[in-house]
């Protein structure tokens, strides 16, 4: 016999389930009384508008300790260690386990934590942090200067082989611990983006107690933070155990004090489905990664929500190669970023569920200038009068341009494991909107291999990704000529921003502003990329969740995290 | 008896042999293949988000041994494979055997539950229905077509919809505890157990279809005993060599169940490092299967022996 009952209720007593039901019944009248009442009320809300009826006003109810919070997510990790991986699931994880000299708010404040203070030179090439007294790992040992340069010694030393928390780290010349709770970093060059970088779990501090005695750091980490990871097992997920004497909690957090959650288990779940399941069936209260196409069933679900997180960084874009074939001409490629529909594009991917990109960078990353948006955007004449004007004036029966014989084709390689379902309706709705304009787009998916083997081969017209970071100094990271394949992932090829983009690291505020204005304004008026959308993450949880913030990744965070029954 | 632990030793040696002979070809192709394969490993090794700059390159390659001629690589890679030694995992940054042995528990507890479960069922499905009970015989053969065409992973996300979403009575997944493993146990024993069944089945109407059969049955003896005792040892010749092949061939299996039910195991990190092309554990994973392989064949030729006295006998 198939019981259909609702997921919540199985687990509970039989007479507790028939309470329930009178409750329902007496819900549904009171609904209908209601009904009457409803309409004037919803003009009342319309009026006064929502202010105060957001999804959190449960949390002007105190917080409740205790519960476990089950968490499924859609990707693993291989490495644990933040300090040796770059990969976003140990970042999520990890920020429980390890504390960071200092944290950034959501509205990209820097706050105490770790380091109750600290004092930057001028000129960005110094920096003083003034460490909290009393902080302990959760093996015993006290966290304090020697152990914060004994991390970073490790993390910068070649042998450690870490590359994403070393380049957060930047051209260091020397760590000094010159008393129990003072570090000093000094710089080679002014280097302005620490900081930022700083706050990430993958700059957090680990026991060096632990680190010296651990063969292996794949599967452990013990830091100082509000939870001591139990268990990780790759391939399954971890268990988080709550540190009942933690007090040292980042200055952007709401409460002092140890975590509300007993206990957080992360539970690897790959297929989109069972992870939906698990989370309307009550048996798990968060997921990441919600299908776009699922999206509103979840919203729609009175016990549950999905909540969205855009990223920080660069914008999912196509970006355009401008050392070989048609792209090499400017006009080739303003024509091109004039001929995508983006809007109907992204909307078609994804119903809605994320926003179309107005920039190379994300509206919650620093220095993010709103006024590159109006230069930019679907004008199907000027794509038709700038490829005239270059010469592309042939077209065959299809509406395909040619010159002197040649097909205005284009090649965009991509990883085809790297990309989602929804990302390959989106380069086919690209393909169509530009198919207008007499562009030829060929997609051409690869596997991992072959995308690396392509792009270092310069075997590409356009290549496509998102980097997550709310320091700008990530356009070095995809503009800078250090940086063409193989050596990284200037996929445009271009050298003509290197001097904007190395001045920009180290100078003063006011000034690395109107530079990184400059570089955003260059992108897309050379039209070396053309922006997407604004990629988020997507977490849908039970209602009874609450106190989730967001890390200035785009990840949740649990501190401030409390279930109500 | 002197003769004949000669010819054991004769025979246990020749199959060592043979499984060596086999390990190194796996090796060998294994090796050839992932070189022809395009990449870069020094990407793989630092993951994706990463920055790696021309000094940070270097340290890697010289450490990973990728700055050395080919012929050198493969001579390294065979002399350690034979103490052991795969090397380290470039994603786990792990020595591989470590993430091989520590995936390979509970893998094995999947892969044993569920062969021992479809062995159970076939058994007890071919014995009711082999020659008799018609409609029963003819619902359960149907049933069994429809398993066999339908994917792993199909059947475990059904199982759980039903079973865990809607009625709870199996948590979601996990490594935790036995309830944990009753779905992906079924899940993958279903399929195996429709195979088993049907072959099973067929050799035990073919056994009973014997003028033996007719003999015992003239004996007086039950017909129940007559299937046990004596029609299921001609059935489960047949019965031996298909579970070898399914035990070997559950690593398959094994990876969708794993993915399905978020379980930790061989599954998980061969699609890793297959996906990563992770060069050390793809050779370790790719010699360890070689040598379950083998080392599942010696068994079955080493049943044989004991469910079959005639063969027994040819050997000798």
């Amino acid at each position: 016999m198939v019981r259909l009952a609702l997921p919540d209720f199985a687990t509970r007593s039989d007479a507790e389930s028939r309470l329930q039901r009178r409750q329902a019944i007496f819900f549904v009248r009171r609904s209908l009384r209601n009904l009457l009442f409803g309409g004037a009320a919803f003009l009342l809300l319309m009026v006064w508008g929502p202010a105060g009826f957001t999804a959190d006003n449960a949390a002007a109810i105190a917080p409740l300790a205790g519960g476990t919070l089950n968490f499924g997510i859609a990707t693993d990790t291989a490495i644990i260690d933040p300090s040796i991986t770059g990969s976003s699931i140990t970042a999520l994880i990890t920020r429980n386990v390890v504390d960071s000299l200092i944290g950034q708010a959501e509205d990209n404040r820097f706050t105490p934590w770790l380091a109750e203070r600290w004092e930057t030179s001028s000129d960005n090439t110094s920096y003083t942090f003034h460490l909290r007294q009393g902080v302990t790992f959760s093996d015993g040992t006290p966290l304090d200067a020697a152990a914060v340069k004994y991390n970073f010694d490790r993390i910068l030393d070649p042998k450690t082989a870490s590359s994403y928390a070393k380049s957060l780290l930047g051209p260091v010349d020397n760590i000094a611990a010159p008393d129990e709770r003072t570090v000093v970093i000094i710089y080679r060059q002014p280097f302005a983006p620490l900081l930022q970088g700083l706050s990430l779990p993958y700059l957090g501090i680990q026991s060096p107690v632990y680190l010296r005695q651990a063969g292996s750091t794949t599967n452990t980490i013990v830091g100082s933070g509000p939870f001591v990871l139990d268990a990780f097992t790759k391939g399954s997920g971890g268990r988080l155990r709550r540190r009942p004497d933690y007090n040292w909690g980042p200055g952007y957090a709401a409460h002092t004090g140890p975590a509300y959650l007993d206990a957080i288990v992360f539970k690897y779940l790959p297929e989109a489905s069972v992870r939906l399941g698990a989370l309307i069936s009550g048996q798990l209260q968060a997921i990441d990664e919600v299908p776009p196409a699922n999206y509103r069933s979840v919203q729609a679900n009175d016990r549950l929500q999905v909540v969205t997180r855009q990223n920080p960084g660069i914008n999912r874009a196509l970006f355009l190669n401008t050392s070989k074939g048609p792209f090499e001409d400017v006009r080739i490629r303003q024509a091109f970023q004039s001929a995508v529909d983006v809007a109907s594009a992204v909307k078609a991917a994804y119903f809605g569920s994320l926003k179309p990109a107005d920039n190379i960078l994300g509206p919650s990353t620093l220095y993010y200038d709103p006024a590159v948006a109006s230069e930019w955007g679907l004008d199907l004449g000027k794509a038709n009068r700038l490829l005239d004007e270059a010469g592309w004036t042939q077209k065959d029966a299809a509406g395909i341009r040619a010159q002197d014989g040649r097909r205005l084709r284009v090649h965009f390689v991509y990883d085809s494991a790297a990309v989602g379902a929804s990302d390959i309706t989106l380069a086919q709705a690209i393909q169509f909107s530009v198919k207008k304009a007499g562009f030829d787009l060929q997609l051409e998916p690869v596997d991992a291999g072959g995308y690396a083997a392509r792009v270092a081969a310069n075997d590409y017209d356009l290549a496509s990704f998102y980097y997550v970071r709310a320091e700008p100094d990530i356009l070095r990271t995809v503009f800078h000529s250090a940086y063409i394949p193989p050596r990284g992932a200037n996929v445009t090829r271009v050298t003509s921003l290197d001097e904007d983009l190395n001045k920009a690291i180290g100078v003063s505020s006011e000034e690395r502003q109107r530079l990184y204005s400059q570089i955003q304004k260059q992108i897309i008026g050379q039209a070396y990329a053309v922006p997407l959308y604004v990629a988020a993450y997507q977490l849908g949880t039970a209602k009874r969740l609450h106190g989730i913030s967001w890390a200035t990744n785009a990840k949740p965070n649990f501190y401030d995290a409390w279930l109500s029954p | 008896m002197h003769g004949s632990v000669r010819n054991l030793v004769r025979w246990g040696l020749r199959h060592l042999g043979v499984i060596l002979a086999v390990l190194w070809g796996a090796a060998t192709i294994a090796f050839v293949a992932l070189k022809l394969i395009p990449g870069d490993p020094v990407s793989i090794l630092t993951g994706g988000e990463n920055i790696v700059d021309e000094a940070e390159r270097a340290v890697l390659i010289q450490q990973y041994g990728l700055d050395q001629p080919l012929a050198v690589q493969y001579a390294h890679y065979l002399g350690n494979a034979l103490i052991g030694n795969f090397g380290r995992s470039y994603q786990y940054r792990q020595p591989v055997i470590d993430v091989i042995l520590e995936a390979a528990v509970p893998t094995l507890q999947l892969a044993s539950s569920a062969i021992l479960l479809a062995l159970c069922v076939a058994v007890a499905n071919a014995l009711a229905t082999a020659g008799r009970r018609r409609v029963l015989r003819t619902v359960l053969s149907g049933f069994e077509l429809a398993l066999l065409s339908s994917p792993v992973y199909w059947i475990g996300i059904v199982l759980l919809a039903l079973f865990s979403f809607q009625l709870h009575w199996f948590p979601v997944t996990g490594n935790d505890g036995v309830a944990a493993l009753v779905l992906p146990v079924i899940a993958l024993s279903l399929p195996l157990a429709a195979l088993l069944g049907q072959v099973l089945r067929d050799g035990l109407e073919e056994a009973l279809s014997q003028p033996f059969a007719l003999t015992v049955r003239a004996r007086g003896v039950s017909e129940t005993a007559l299937r046990i005792r004596h029609g299921l040892r001609h059935a489960a010749l047949a019965v031996s060599t298909l579970t070898g092949t399914l035990l070997a061939g559950i690593l398959s299996g094994s990876i969708l169940t794993e993915t399905v039910f978020g379980r930790s195991g061989i599954g998980q990190i061969t699609l890793q490092a297959i996906k990563t092309r992770d060069m050390p554990l793809v050779l370790g994973l790719v010699m360890m299967s070689a040598l379950v392989f083998a080392v599942i064949n010696l068994l079955v030729d080493a049943v044989y022996l004991v469910i079959d006295p005639r063969l027994r006998r040819t050997t000798a």
